[in-house]
């Protein structure tokens, strides 16, 4: 049938009045359509949530709840950019992973849970961050250290360069949950930050009472 | 028994017949290479967008969690094979040509999923936390953002559809059928998508364990999800656009397309909405899903006088010539009907003359209504099973 945009045997060419450029101009508003549709999802929403910045400074006495019941005291004036400040009230009991950032500097504690020492946790941590990131050169600098927080619990850290980031990872298990505890960024900065980061690490407790 | 329709039948019958084979365009194929059409390079563009974005997420990931994907793309063909099954199933009048339905999936897995719903749902979720807050945002933004994305980037497969089948996608029948599989490729990539990273859950350490639960709870859940949605979201569309064959009912259709992105939202909003109460959690689950699938019922039911009309006047010059009766026309396409008809002696071979004469009606719409060799053979089909119900 002339004129449609199928046909039985075969793709018949498309009437002159409908042609532009060489395209049929009866599948312009569909297309169209869904360019719309792609210029506002893929394009608009993404340039609009670039250009709103993150606004959320610790103050003092914030404490962001890990799991229902760890917790750290963050730097007051870093910026939460992820995770949940103990008593904030909302629909659901909100705890999880913390991110939080200062001058270029990326602190974040991912909880979940993990059988096993602070050794075998970080030995975990490496072995999926190396095979996970082939090709990225993830290096482990310097000895393991032990870092001990201020509520008594025992954990371990080293540093890792990789090509695209440098930083130092720790890890701790509290009663069944594993703590990654990140830190990454320029070395100049983190040097300016690195009494801010020990305090949050150090801040890192059980409490007794539900967050 | 045989019968030389153009003979004996009246010229009004005839003429009925054709102009249902030209609304409803049974029997027609699709062609998806169409390079004048500016929806196939869309639709090759953004799939192929999806491929890249597929693979740039895979990629790193399939050396150490290469097991636990592998689990959860076997589950997720078996899961997929089902659901497949039953919309073929249910797609009883004149399937749509699987060339097509393939090229909704695709879209709906690939195109919708990874190259627009990943990028615009992290956007909006980010825009949520930015401006209320990350508790709101944790409580609300999978409820306030999926229905909007996710039902519009898979809207817009259909749309693209819509422009490379203009015949075959015309009736509410086609949006529900098509918008089924369009949201079937993007549960199935997204369960996928959510297994994968369920696999890194424990620090991976187990990374099956975590597949396995995770996907199980995707599957019992998917009998409420996207090709529900995305059912209603279609069938919407036809009414809100309106074709040759169903003409345009503007507030039918966005009642549909209310209900599907209403749906969507309570649904991944049901822990928020029940505060976490268990029970309560259950209940608007068990509720919306109820809604959901009377919505669809309701739609279904809408769209089945057009496809019945269709078989009407399609077999109506098989009734003049005495190859069907008007009962066994009537049990084609009512359930009522169907029931009385089958009642008594001779069930089996009814039943099977029933399918026989479905058989005539596609036979008779894909060679245009001629009296071909095909459409002679579904006729001695008819006859023997009517011999073997006597």
């Amino acid at each position: 049938m002339a004129g449609t945009l199928t046909h039985d045997h075969h793709i018949p060419r498309v009437p002159v009045e409908h042609r532009f450029l060489g395209l049929d101009k009866r599948s312009f508003p569909y297309a169209a359509a869904v360019l719309v549709v792609w210029l506002v999802w893929a394009v608009i929403v993404p340039k609009v949530n670039d250009a709103i910045a993150y606004d959320d400074p610790v103050v003092a006495g914030d404490r962001m709840a890990l799991t229902d019941d760890i917790v750290f005291t963050p730097a007051v004036g870093w910026n939460v950019t992820a995770g949940f400040r103990v008593g904030e009230e909302g629909a659901l009991p909100q705890s999880g992973a913390a991110v939080l950032d200062s001058g270029g500097v990326q602190f974040a504690i991912v909880p979940d849970a993990f059988d096993g020492t602070p050794n075998e946790l970080i030995q975990q941590i490496n072995k999926v961050t190396t095979r996970t990131t082939k090709g990225e050169s993830f290096h482990v600098t310097g000895q393991r250290f032990t870092v001990t927080t201020d509520s008594g619990e025992v954990g371990v850290a080293e540093g890792f360069v990789s090509p695209r980031t440098q930083g130092v990872i720790a890890a701790f298990v509290i009663d069944g949950t594993g703590l990654q505890v990140q830190v990454v960024g320029p070395p100049d900065q983190i040097s300016a930050v690195s009494d801010q980061v020990t305090d949050m690490v150090e801040s890192i407790t059980k409490t007794g009472d539900s967050a | 028994m045989s019968a030389d329709t153009s003979n004996a039948v009246p010229d009004d019958l005839l003429q009925r017949r054709a102009v249902a084979l030209e609304v409803s365009a049974w029997g027609e194929r699709f062609h998806f290479v169409q390079p004048r059409n500016l929806c196939f390079w869309i639709y090759l563009w953004l799939v192929g967008s999806g491929v890249v974005k597929l693979v740039g997420l895979y990629s790193d990931q399939v050396d150490y969690y290469g097991g636990a994907i592998s689990v959860a793309v076997a589950i997720c063909v078996v899961y997929t094979a089902a659901w497949w099954w039953w919309f073929r199933h249910i797609d009883r009048w004149e399937r749509q040509p699987v060339s097509l339905i393939l090229a909704g999936f695709i879209w709906g897995g690939l195109a919708a999923t990874f190259a627009l719903a990943i990028t615009a749902n992290g956007a909006v979720m980010s825009i949520y936390a930015k401006t209320f807050g990350q508790v709101w945002a944790a409580d609300w933004q999978a409820g306030l953002t999926a229905p909007f994305v996710e039902e519009t980037v898979k809207a817009a497969g259909f749309l693209l559809l819509m422009g490379l089948a203009p015949r075959l996608v015309r009736t509410v029948n086609d949006g529900l059928v098509i918008g089924a599989f369009i949201g079937l490729g993007f549960q199935v990539f997204e369960d996928v998508l959510y297994g994968t990273n369920a696999a890194a859950r424990g620090f991976g350490v187990d990374p099956v364990g975590g597949v396995l639960s995770t996907t199980a709870l995707r599957i019992v859940s998917g009998v409420v999800s996207h090709p529900l949605f995305t059912a209603l979201f279609c069938a919407g569309l036809i009414y809100v656009i309106g074709t040759v064959a169903q003409p345009r009912r503007i507030g039918r259709g966005l009642l549909l397309i209310a209900s599907s992105m209403l749906a969507h939202g309570v649904w991944d909003s049901a822990a928020a909405l029940s505060r976490g109460k268990g029970l309560a959690v259950i209940g608007i689950l068990l509720g919306i899903g109820v809604f959901g699938w009377i919505v669809l019922w309701l739609a279904f039911r809408l769209a089945a006088p057009r496809e019945h009309a269709f078989v009407r006047d399609i077999l109506g010059p098989e009734v003049s010539s005495g190859v069907l009766t008007s009962d066994e026309v009537g049990a084609v396409v009512d359930r009522h009907a169907r029931k009385a008809y089958l009642r008594g002696h001779g069930r089996r071979s009814r039943r099977h003359l029933l399918r026989a004469a479905m058989d005539l009606c596609e036979d008779v719409a894909a060679d245009k209504g001629e009296d071909t060799p095909r459409v002679e053979a579904a006729r001695a089909e008819i006859a023997r099973f009517r011999a073997a119900a006597a």
